[in-house]
Formats: C-alpha cells, sequence, structure tokens
C-alpha cells in the first residue's frame, strides 16, 4: 500500500465509460496539459457529483473531475459540498471546448490563478 | 427653541439639530444627504430638505418644531481637474507582440521569416522560418506539420499561436523552439517578413528583446534604427515572452506631444513654467508668485486646451464667460498614463508620461442670499446666513476632544483643499487650493488605466486583498482571513476590493502591490502636498512649526488612510494632527453644521 506521501499530487479525473467518454477525456485533459498541470484518471461507476467528490478526495491537490457517461461533468475541490461544484457542464452542451476550459480551470485552481470563465 | 445648522458643501449638505436650553445649545440629532444641484444655486434646496429630513427622523420631532435655519455662507470656490498626456508611441506598420500570456510553449530565442504553418511544404530546405498557426489550425495538426517540416531539414526555430494551445504544441514537437500564445491578431503579423520569438524560463524575463541593442543585433540595425526601436525594447521590459518583427516600412516612434507651457501671473511678476520640465517646476513658480491672479497655457499647446477645459467648465458652472475666469490656484502632478499601444497585436498597454493638473477658481460671490430667501419659502422656517465657512469649521473642530487655540482645521474635500488657523486673539486666515479628491481618483485611473468611475472610486476608498484558496483571503497588509462558507470560484486567486464585507473582483492584470502603491502615491502627490502649501499659507510668520493642532475634517478625512498619511508628513514638523471628532461623536463630518449652530453662543 502506497503512502501519502508517495502519492504524486495530480488532478484526479473519476468517469464512467472510456467509450462513450473519450472524446469529452481528451479535451479536458488538454486543458490541464496546456497549464502543465499532471492528470490521472479512473474509471468508477456513480452519480458525477460523487465522482467529483470523491476523484477530489482521492487528489493530493484536493482537486477533481466527474464525468458522467452522459457526459455532465462538474470540477471539485476536497473542501467543497458534493452539490457545488466549483464549475460544472451540463448534459447536451454543444460547444466542446467548455470540456478543455474545465480542464484549464482544474489546473489553475491548482496553481492559484484566476479561473476563466465563457 | 430648536435650531438647525445647514452646510451646503460641493458633494454633501449636512444639518445639526440642537435645542437651546438656557443659552447652551444641546445636540440632539445629525442629518445628512448629496447636495442637490450646483453649491449656492437655488437647486440647493432639495439636499437641505431631505438632509434636514433625515436629521428631524432621527430627532423624533417634526419640521414645524424647527425655529432657525443657519446657512453657511458659501465660500465662493471651485475646482477641477484635468490631464494631458504628453508623450505617445505609435507603431506603424505592426511590429511588435509584447503580451503576457500565462503559458508559453518551450523556451528560447528564435529567428526567422514568418510563414503560414500549412505552407510549410513549399518553403526550402535550410531556410530559417517562424511558423504562424492561426485559429483554425487544430495544434495536434500544426504540430505534424512542424515535426515533418523539421524531418525535411527545415529550420524551424520559433511559433506564434493564436490559440492558448503553445505548451500542447510544445509537447509534441521533436524540436524545443520558443512558442508564443494567445496572439489575438494574428491575421496583422506580416508574412514572408523577419521576426524574432523570444520566450525566457520560468520566473525569468525576456532578455534580448527588452534590450534595444539586442534587438539591434538580431536585425542588424545602425544606430539612427536602433534609436527609433527604443520604445519596443521598453514596452517588453519584464515580459516573460515577446516577438518582434520588422516590416521594411516599419517604424515605431515615441512622439512627443508638444505639451506647451503656462504662463502664470502672479499680483508682482509673472513667469513661464515649460510643462514637459515637469510638475516640481511649475509648483515651485507658483509658490514664488502667490497669490495669483491667473493661468494660461501657451497659445495652440495642450496646455491652453487643458486650462480652457477646465476655463469652460467653470464658466458653466458659474455662469461668467471663459474670460472672467481667473484661476486663483493651481496644482500640478507628474503621472504615467496606462494606454494602448496603436499598432500591437496583442493588446498591449504602454505607460506614457502624463501632468494632472487641478485649477481652482474664485467666482464672484455665491448668491446664497436666494438661496436663503427658496429655503425660506420652501420649507417655511426662518433662514439666517451665518458666518464664513472658515469660521464655522473652526468652530465645529474645536469641539473636537482635545484641541484647543491656536488651531488649524484642514477641510479636505472632493474639489479643493481648504484650511484655516485661529491663532490665540481670535483671528482667523483661511485659504483654498485646487486639488482633492476628484484628483486622486483622475490619478488612480490613469495608472492603472480603468475607465470605470466607481470602480476607481472604489479603489480608493477599500482597501485590496488577493484571494488565496477557496477559503481564504490575503489582506494588503499580510494578514490572511479566513472564511467559513466557501468564496465564489469567480472571484478564486483574483485580486479584490474588501468593500464593505464583499469581495468585488478587480480587473485581473492589476496585482495587489501595484494597486496599493499607486493608490497610496496618488493621496500622497494631493494631500500631503496641499497639506503642506495649505498650512505654510494660514500659519504664523508662514511657519509650519508655528502650529500645534490640525483637525482633519471634511468627506476625504474619512478615508482609511489619507489622515494617517497626512499626519505622518506633519509629524515631522511637530504638529499633532488627527482625524477630528466633531462634539466628540460625529467623526470629522458635520463641523460647519456644528460650527454654525455654535456660532453666536458663548463656548
Amino acid at each position: 500500500m502506497k503512502v501519502y506521501e508517495d502519492i504524486k499530487p495530480s488532478v484526479i479525473i473519476y468517469y464512467e465509460n472510456p467509450a462513450i467518454n473519450h472524446a469529452e477525456l481528451r479535451l479536458i485533459k488538454e486543458g490541464l496539459e496546456e497549464e502543465g498541470v499532471p492528470v490521472e484518471t479512473k474509471i468508477a461507476k456513480d452519480n458525477v457529483e460523487s465522482l467529483a467528490i470523491n476523484a477530489a478526495r482521492e487528489s493530493r491537490l484536493g482537486i477533481g473531475i466527474g464525468l458522467s457517461s452522459g457526459g455532465v461533468c462538474h470540477l471539485q475541490h476536497r473542501r467543497m459540498l458534493p452539490g457545488n461544484p466549483i464549475m460544472k457542464i451540463q448534459f447536451g452542451v454543444q460547444d466542446k471546448s467548455y470540456y478543455r476550459l474545465l480542464g484549464c480551470n482544474a489546473a489553475r485552481l491548482a496553481k492559484i490563478m484566476p479561473l476563466k470563465w465563457m | 427653541m430648536i435650531i438647525a445648522g445647514a452646510d451646503i458643501g460641493n458633494n454633501t449638505t449636512e444639518i445639526a439639530l440642537a435645542r437651546i436650553k438656557g443659552h447652551k445649545p444641546e445636540f440632539v440629532a445629525v442629518g445628512i444627504s448629496t447636495t442637490t444641484g450646483i453649491k449656492g444655486t437655488p437647486d440647493n434646496v432639495v439636499g437641505v430638505r431631505l438632509a434636514l429630513e433625515d436629521a428631524v427622523r432621527k430627532a423624533g420631532i417634526s419640521f414645524k418644531d424647527i425655529d432657525l435655519i443657519k446657512i453657511n455662507e458659501a465660500t465662493p470656490v471651485i475646482a477641477d481637474v484635468a490631464m494631458e498626456t504628453i508623450t505617445e508611441t505609435i507603431i506603424t506598420e505592426s511590429t511588435m507582440i509584447g503580451h503576457n500570456p500565462s503559458t508559453p510553449g518551450g523556451v528560447g530565442l528564435g529567428t526567422g521569416v514568418t510563414v503560414p504553418v500549412f505552407n510549410l511544404d513549399e518553403c526550402k530546405v535550410g531556410e530559417d522560418l517562424i511558423a504562424i498557426i492561426p485559429k483554425n489550425v487544430d495544434f495536434e495538426d500544426a504540430a505534424n506539420f512542424i515535426n515533418k517540416a523539421l524531418k525535411r531539414g527545415l529550420n524551424i526555430n520559433g511559433a506564434i499561436v493564436q490559440k492558448d494551445d503553445g505548451v500542447l504544441i510544445s509537447n509534441r514537437i521533436v524540436k524545443r523552439i520558443p512558442i508564443v500564445d494567445e496572439v489575438s491578431l494574428i491575421e496583422k503579423v506580416p508574412l514572408k517578413t523577419k521576426a524574432v520569438v523570444e520566450v525566457a524560463e520560468p520566473g525569468f524575463t525576456v532578455k534580448t528583446l527588452s534590450n534595444p541593442y539586442g534587438i539591434a543585433t538580431q536585425f542588424d540595425l545602425n544606430p539612427d534604427e536602433t534609436k527609433s526601436i527604443v520604445p519596443i525594447a521598453r514596452a517588453l521590459i519584464g515580459n516573460r515572452s515577446a516577438v518582434v518583427i520588422r516590416t521594411p516600412l516599419g517604424d515605431v516612434k515615441e512622439r512627443k506631444i508638444p505639451a506647451g507651457s503656462l504662463l502664470i501671473r502672479g499680483e508682482n511678476a509673472k513667469g513661464t513654467a515649460d510643462i514637459e520640465n515637469g510638475s516640481d517646476l511649475i509648483m515651485e513658480m507658483v509658490e514664488r508668485l502667490w497669490p495669483l491672479t491667473d493661468v494660461e497655457g501657451s497659445a495652440g499647446s495642450n496646455a491652453n486646451g487643458l486650462l480652457s477645459r477646465v476655463r469652460e467648465i467653470m464658466s458653466i458652472v458659474t455662469g461668467q464667460t471663459t474670460n472672467d475666469i481667473k484661476i486663483q490656484d493651481i496644482l500640478a502632478v507628474d503621472t504615467l498614463v496606462r494606454q494602448k499601444v496603436k499598432g500591437g497585436l496583442a493588446n498591449e498597454f504602454f505607460s506614457e508620461d502624463a501632468v494632472a493638473l487641478a485649477a481652482m477658481v474664485k467666482s464672484s460671490r455665491l448668491p446664497m442670499e436666494k438661496v436663503a430667501k427658496k429655503i425660506g419659502d420652501e420649507i417655511k422656517i426662518p433662514v439666517q446666513i451665518g458666518g464664513i465657512e472658515a469660521s464655522m469649521a473652526i468652530l465645529g473642530a474645536l469641539t473636537t476632544p482635545g484641541v484647543t487655540f491656536p488651531l488649524a482645521v484642514l477641510d479636505l474635500g472632493g474639489g479643493s483643499t481648504d484650511a484655516a488657523f485661529i491663532n490665540g486673539e481670535n483671528k482667523i486666515k483661511a485659504v483654498h487650493l485646487a486639488g482633492a479628491g476628484e484628483m486622486v481618483n483622475m490619478l488612480i485611473a490613469a495608472e492603472l488605466g480603468i475607465n470605470d468611475k466607481s470602480i476607481v472610486e472604489d479603489i480608493k476608498r477599500y482597501p485590496v486583498a488577493k484571494v488565496e484558496s477557496l477559503f481564504s483571503i490575503r489582506l494588503e497588509d499580510g494578514i490572511v482571513k479566513f472564511y467559513e462558507e466557501p468564496l465564489d470560484p469567480k472571484v478564486f486567486a483574483r485580486v479584490v476590493l474588501l468593500k464593505e464585507g464583499e469581495l468585488v473582483p478587480l480587473p485581473a492584470e492589476l496585482n495587489v502591490e501595484k494597486i496599493r502603491m499607486v493608490r497610496r502615491k496618488a493621496k500622497e502627490q494631493v494631500f500631503v502636498k496641499n497639506a503642506l502649501r495649505a498650512l505654510s499659507r494660514v500659519a504664523p510668520a508662514s511657519n509650519i512649526r508655528l502650529i500645534d493642532f490640525v483637525v482633519l475634517v471634511g468627506g476625504s478625512a474619512l478615508d482609511f488612510e489619507i489622515p494617517e498619511i497626512i499626519s505622518d508628513a506633519l509629524a515631522e514638523y511637530g504638529i499633532v494632527s488627527g482625524r477630528g471628532n466633531i462634539r466628540g461623536c460625529e467623526g470629522p463630518r458635520n463641523a460647519v453644521a456644528t460650527g454654525l449652530v455654535l456660532s453666536g453662543f458663548k463656548i
């Protein structure tokens, strides 16, 4: 078992379905990459609120992202309430660039830089 | 018997209500309202009525209980401010990009000829190139184009990107090159032109492109050409990434605007001061020629434009013709104005030199009799015109616990800074100077480049802080404050104003230190300067050291730091100075209104 100090600091993404979430996941990771913050991903089954907050609790940075198979996406911080994410993307959003923005904001949260809003 | 003292000021109208019991006034309530119309005009009646209503409500009495209203004999002083830049940077044929994207890609210095990334196929082997990547090219495609071209033997030495893709591209290409991204106006970048791209290591700033000789080396410039690119180098100082492109016809000019000079007429002599030489020389001349009879700008110059603007406003206010407006005092302050560089490609700003000027005119006596009559007619309470404003302010200020004769009062207002001094023999000397709160606003707005007047007013009035986490902020003095509830993510990591418990986010490019520095400097330049000027005019034998007590009153004395800044400066002269506390309870407000009630009674 890993001791806490061994865990690499990174933003953690929990997502439901590798087949369906592929495109959105890629965009989120691009946002994080551009900002230069490491990211880890894991497949998990749950509602989006729990995915996000559990990811945040798992992350050493305290920042997690939950992505449901329907494309709903929450950006969460360990100390926020589960139903009150920092940023969320609703079901059926047309503009896919929101996913990259969410990834970018996850990284900015870690770097303590102002978040970007559309 | 109940008396109301009514002080109609430039910005606010204040009331002091007192019940007279056996020849002693006993204060029962105060009222305040914004002044309606210009001070000294019949429009003021509405403001007086509103302030009276406020006081009457607090006292729990009615209008008809008031037996007498005393109004001030307003000092006929009107001040205004204006500013003129004296340098201007123009870039013809866009030649530089000097902004700070948060995440540029790669690192180093690259030189080459600009070419669109999708046209790299057409370039010859061995050519030095800079790739231009507009927003319709995906970063993966861009990386593929560049990798393919590098394999073919092209020297791609840098890239300019429109989207925020710098790091993504950098991570996907085989050679480490400097990449500047978020260049919004990329379509204006000239093609087939020599360009230099520089990205510094994190934590450092560009070295070559912020140095005129560095640019000269890259572009092979002669000494004359090197002189002409100095403004570019200056504009790029402090950036982490930069691009300089030199088009054959392109040029950057720093134009000196002929600012002109001021002709200052004193009672006994006159003199001219060049605005270009800065405010210190102007103020020295004002001191030497005091008292002034008028100030003019040299014909056709910006100085003239500046003063005629002031005159025009004055003439509207006072109803006199512009020729009759005689400027009695000016306060000049050097400043820097943040202005958009004409011809920049990514909304670059450049600080231009400017001179800010406050001017004060004495109009002919304001018709307070008319105001008094109108109040009497409309509110149906007898009105009496009380004493001179300065004397009333002193009477009011004397109710501050811990002060005594001889005493000076500094009235820090919005338009003018006034001082009055009362010596042991009850003789009062008063002076009115140009420059106060509004000038501070103008300086803050110019140096921070903010156009929104309400934001500027808030920056003046509230301390800044930086949101450091979702639950904590760090105030400008370094103290950290924690919150129970998470803060709005929209203010996260932003610089904010602490406005009455609320966090108001400010534009992202400003930082806490800069705001604090600009704010305090503006206050010092106006209020410290004017406090010293005013006090030395009213002091016995013009010697500030002979004053023992200074009481600060007026709206700007409510500011959270102006009284401290002034006290600090006056401490050098052995003066006890501080914010007044009228009647031990009103703070620096209500001095004149209180003085009006007290006048005529033995204190």
